[in-house]
């Protein structure tokens, strides 16, 4: 029985031995092979010590590798932490010290850019890598070139850790939500349901692994012993060239995907994809033009919309057939899931009144890293259904959302300042914080303003701290060392000072609303 | 005439990488880098990218101009605009 995550893998390579299983360029791997990389990676780790529960981060571009290091951490009992392949070295040190891992697992240019912090992760034992790199005292390279037998299967049950993906809230530092394998099989067999995920699917990979939706686009591939086919892309033609040379049959995106297959990617209006069979977006709502421009170079796709969070995985899918009828809406329960507003009193919502969409299922997640705070704000028990009587937690989404008389969910907006960019979530204070520490800021105000391509895009509003020169240019600059392109203020303002609210904090919601109306009429 | 229209087309493409993408800023790039190979330029910079140069240049830049050849660098790009002029 499969109860654990590498279980997928060991009955697809024993039912498919032969069958593709990982495509990048012009790399394939067979499930054959899949297996005897992610038993190696196990048996590496295994040597080294790693024990049941132990965290393994993963710094890697797409490719066989990573899926390889993925279902060998769970083979080894570890638990596997995706780390972003864009983050710069500075939220690369966050992550794996907040999680405090034993072993980082990345090739030697990624290692050659965090080299002068890896002293600041005290936690970490050993840098493997996966091709050669320099003798640093902790790294050693080729570390999974030599074949190695299985190692002991680790005694896990289904509702140990297996994974911790990073995400942003409305504050701070990205907080590591926890998934078991449970939770990580659960999501796999309930999004192979709605999409009817078959054996001959051949998946596009463009999303991350370290996003839920990219993960589980690789879970439910392995699932179906299905083709995953990797791709790291700037151009919208190469997503169409791989489309049409790898046959595939599904593309995952979030909004900037469709920005850029809509708007920069000539040959995807020209031909007509045969072998494609269905679109998925998540990560923000795609803009009603661009979502036209791609159902009418491809009629023949399924567009399926869909919503989720990372802390309860997935929540809402809508069914193809209706997006003519409901093209904003986000859809209704996945399968094995049910989802309720709850009202600002605590009520349940009703038909046409907005609430906090709350979502129960065996999806939602076991909480954030060591932070038990965090956790009891977003996993609280059923408002409705005592813990005597069999209530379990529920995961509060934080989102605002409304639901028409059919049961259809329509996203209003967030009850708290968390942007959302090109599918990413942002923390303001985030960027605040790297704005103020380049000194000569007296204060900083980050919030997202909507932007037809991107959902929100970030915008910085800034005061000066006395006796102190600067300009939009010198603080950008400033902040590309610390960030990634997408959490990058895409302007920056200075005022004399910030609005304050009545009880003395910044006035986010008055910041926001009066440049949304600058927008709207200028 | 003004100062905006004598600077000349690699000025204006510098310009604008460097206030959009301000990594290529810290890198001290020269008009020959690859923006490519530097990571400095994501799919969705591209995207800003012909809309900036359709924009400041009135041109159009055609279905098989988006490619790597022509975006790779701001003298690759400077050449590109000044084809299509």
């Amino acid at each position: 029985m499969a109860y654990l995550l590498h279980h997928l893998l060991e009955r697809a390579a024993k039912a498919r031995p032969d069958h593709e299983a990982v495509v990048a360029g012009d790399r394939r791997l067979d499930y054959r092979g899949f297996l005897a990389a992610a038993e190696t990676c196990a048996a590496v780790l295994c040597e080294r010590g790693l024990q049941r529960r132990d965290r393994v981060a993963i710094f890697l571009d797409k490719s066989p590798e990573e899926c390889a290091a993925i279902f060998g951490i769970s083979r080894a009992g570890g638990v596997f932490v995706p780390v972003n392949a864009l983050l710069r070295s500075k939220q690369v040190v966050h992550i794996l010290n907040d999680c405090g891992v034993r072993f980082l697992i990345t090739n030697a240019q990624r290692a050659g850019l965090l080299q002068e912090s890896l002293h600041e992760i005290p936690s970490l034992e050993a840098v493997l890598l996966v091709d050669e790199g320099s003798e640093d005292a902790r790294s050693l390279p080729n570390a999974f070139d030599v074949p190695r037998p299985a190692p002991d299967a680790a005694p896990c049950v289904g509702e140990d850790l297996a994974a911790i993906l990073y995400t942003s809230g409305s504050t701070g530092h990205p907080k590591g939500v926890m998934l078991s394998h449970r939770n990580l099989l659960a999501g796999s067999r309930i999004v192979c349901e709605y999409l009817r995920i078959g054996l001959d699917e051949r998946i596009l990979s463009v999303l991350p692994f370290s996003f839920d939706v990219g993960l589980n686009q690789l879970i439910t591939a392995v699932e179906k012993a299905a083709t995953t086919i990797l791709l790291t892309f700037r151009f919208g033609d190469e997503i169409v060239r791989a489309i049409r040379e790898e046959s595939a049959t599904a593309l995952a995106g979030v909004p900037t995907v469709w920005a850029v297959l809509a708007g920069a990617a000539p040959s995807f209006r020209k031909e007509k994809l045969e072998t494609l069979r269905y679109f998925t977006n998540t990560g923000g709502p795609v803009p009603t033009e661009t979502l036209s421009k791609i159902r009418q170079a491809q009629p023949h796709v399924d567009f399926v919309l869909m919503y989720g969070l990372t802390e309860a995985f997935r929540s809402t899918y809508l069914p193809p057939e209706q997006i003519d009828l409901r093209p904003t809406s986000m859809g209704k329960a996945i399968p094995e899931t049910e989802i309720f507003l709850v009202g600002e009193n605590g009520e349940r919502c009703g038909p046409g009144d907005e609430g906090i969409l709350v979502h129960r299922g065996p999806t939602v997640s076991l909480g954030y890293w060591n932070r038990p705070e965090d956790t009891a704000r977003v996993l609280r028990p059923h408002p409705f259904i005592p813990a005597e009587q069999g209530g379990e937690l529920v995961c509060y989404s934080g989102d605002k959302v409304r639901m028409d008389e059919e049961g259809y969910f329509f996203f209003v907006g967030r009850a708290d300042a968390m942007i959302k960019s090109s599918g990413f979530r942002i923390s303001p204070s985030e960027v605040e914080e790297v704005l103020m520490s380049s000194g000569v800021l007296a204060q900083a105000a980050v919030i997202g303003l909507p932007d037809p391509a991107i959902g929100e895009r970030v915008h910085a509003i800034c005061v000066v701290a006395d006796g102190q020169e600067t300009d939009a240019a010198a603080l950008l600059a400033h902040c590309a060392t610390e960030l990634p392109q997408h959490m990058l203020p895409r302007e920056v303002e200075f005022v004399p000072e910030l609005p304050r609210s009545p009880n003395g904090k910044v006035d986010y919601k008055g910041l926001k609303a009066a440049r949304v109306e600058r927008v709207a009429n200028p | 005439m003004t100062s905006e229209m004598q600077a000349t087309v690699p000025d204006r493409i510098r310009e604008f990488v460097r206030s959009r993408f301000p990594l290529a800023r810290n890198l001290d790039f020269s008009d020959e880098d690859s923006l490519l190979d530097a990571g400095v330029i994501d799919s969705l910079g591209i995207l800003d990218l012909v809309g900036f140069l359709e924009e400041t240049f009135g041109m159009q830049a055609s279905d098989e101009d988006l490619n790597p050849e022509n975006f790779d660098s701001i003298a690759t790009l400077t050449r590109f605009v000044e084809s299509k002029r």
